[in-house]
């Protein structure tokens, strides 16, 4: 991003080439329509282009491009009124927590088996958009743009622990959908 | 406290992996591209030390301040007045029969030019059909020699003077020196014009120094003088010339030694009577103005008495003032 700031046009083509099916696929699970998640996105990654200038690298350059995408989306909900994002205190129910708890741990044989095929993987995507907005937005912030707890905990202002809850309840619910499928 | 295992599941993480094929459609990644490229090349380009604009404009600028200042002195110069050549002046002033003089005015015979010369010069002097660098050549030497032969009369060495009073000051000398001159013969033909004559160092002795006028200068106030004399500044030279050629009455001569400029012009031009106030007798000051007026009185003639008060007061707007207790009193009994 400092390259391109200085002025080297490549550098950028090598940065959104890096990055632009993460941030799409980030809009795209958020917003379920691609139609939105081609405005957001063009949105985006001209908010970058515009101030690359004032660009300071106080962090990793996909830390900095999903901030701007997930600003981006909250706006976009604000604008239609579906701003949800809510505290993990509001998305979980004491049943549900402990039906979480009561899944069993990941095996890598097991899950690995049953979805290589195309249909399941459909149904993952399904199972995705069922989510609350709080952990599918920390799922794919960190399955789409690889941020870390603490990155992801910034950047949705809330603490780690939070995000490690918000994060085991979308994995669990997601492996309740693979296990029904 | 939740186990950071269960938040790393690689199976979902392939899964996940399989199904993330979505892309952005290739004319979007065409428009963003295109933008950022855009930006990029309309950006301004960082300024270096070498990229000043003003550099292509430097070098130039010191000749360009001293050209300004070469045509600011050139202007100046030109409207200075022109500095009297001390060699010409006594070259031309000298009197050809003056004794002791032949040399310098044979040497005067062979600096003449050719083109320029009068032809009884020119048959006396066999020098001046020498080829013209021998001439000019000699001409320098003569002006060198005839320096120190004929030195100028202090009182008449006047280096500069201002450009209006100039030509004033020329008339003057060319009235004064009229009859005189009429009969000397120039040495150079070339500057028998009244230009000349500003270069010209006369023999004759510097006037006294301008008196008060000897008539109550009522007519001619301080402006109207000052714009006559003005006028006269400018005239041209072959009405100088002319002026100069007129046979100078006295009255014209005394009108110009007072300093009546534009009466003078007048009085050149046509030689006038002059006016019935005017008398060589008129007092000029206070105390004469007085002796005047008592004489006036004594001698019985009351009407005259009564005229030079009323003089009086037109020369002095404080005449009253100016007068002793007995013609105060006399005073007071005629009104203004």
């Amino acid at each position: 991003m400092l390259a391109y700031a200085a002025g080297e046009a490549a550098a950028f083509d090598a940065l959104y080439a890096r990055h632009k099916g993460g941030v799409y696929r980030y809009l795209v699970r958020h917003c379920g329509n691609a139609g939105t998640a081609d405005e957001l996105f063009q949105d985006i990654w001209m908010n970058v282009i515009r101030v690359r200038a004032t660009y300071a690298p106080s962090a990793k350059f996909a830390t900095w491009l999903y901030t701007l995408a997930h600003h981006r989306l909250v706006d976009h909900w604000r604008a239609r009124g579906q701003a949800v994002l809510v505290s993990i205190d509001d998305d979980a129910d004491d049943n549900a927590r402990n039906a979480v708890d009561a899944l069993p741990a990941a095996r890598t044989d097991e899950p690995l088996a049953r979805v290589v095929n195309r249909e399941l993987a459909s149904d993952l995507g399904a199972a995705l958009a069922q989510l609350p907005p709080p952990q599918r937005d920390a799922f794919l912030l960190q399955h789409e743009g690889g941020l870390s707890l603490a990155e992801i905990a910034e950047l949705q202002d809330v603490g780690v622990e939070t995000v490690k809850s918000r994060l085991r309840y979308a994995i669990a619910r997601l492996r309740l959908e693979l296990a029904a499928s | 406290m939740t186990d950071e295992r269960d938040l790393d599941d690689p199976a979902l993480a392939a899964a996940w992996r399989a199904q993330a094929n979505e892309a952005p459609p290739p004319a979007l990644d065409a428009a963003i591209l295109a933008a950022a490229h855009r930006a990029v090349k309309s950006a301004p380009a960082k300024i270096g030390p070498g990229d000043e604009a003003t550099r292509p404009w430097r070098w130039w600028m010191p000749l360009a301040t001293a050209a300004a200042i070469g045509v600011v002195a050139i202007g100046v110069i030109q409207q200075m007045p022109p500095a009297q050549d001390p060699a010409g002046a006594i070259v031309s002033d000298t009197p050809p029969g003056a004794p002791g003089s032949a040399p310098a005015k044979e040497r005067k015979a062979e600096a003449v030019p050719a083109q320029a010369a009068p032809p009884g010069v020119s048959e006396t002097t066999p020098q001046a059909a020498a080829p013209a660098p021998a001439k000019r050549a000699r001409t320098e030497t003569a002006r060198a020699q005839a320096v120190p032969q004929a030195p100028p009369p202090p009182q008449r060495q006047e280096p500069s003077r201002p450009i209006a009073g100039f030509a004033a000051e020329a008339e003057r000398d060319a009235l004064r020196d009229a009859a005189p001159r009429a009969a000397t013969p120039e040495p150079f033909p070339a500057r028998k014009d009244a230009p000349a004559a500003q270069n010209v160092a006369p023999a004759t002795p510097p006037l006294p120094p301008m008196t008060a006028p000897a008539q109550p200068p009522a007519p001619a106030t301080a402006p109207d003088a000052r714009k006559a004399q003005t006028a006269d500044a400018f005239v041209a030279p072959e009405t100088a010339a002319r002026r100069a050629a007129v046979p100078a009455t006295p009255s014209a001569t005394a009108k110009v030694e007072r300093g009546g400029a534009g009466q003078a012009a007048g009085a050149l031009a046509v030689p006038a009577p002059p006016p019935a106030s005017a008398d060589a007798t008129t007092p000029h000051s206070t105390d004469e103005w007085i002796a005047h007026i008592r004489r006036l009185r004594a001698e019985g003639d009351e009407t005259a008495a009564r005229r030079a008060l009323a003089d009086f007061r037109i020369a002095f707007p404080d005449a009253d003032a100016r007068l002793p207790p007995g013609l105060q009193a006399w005073a007071a009994t005629i009104p203004r």
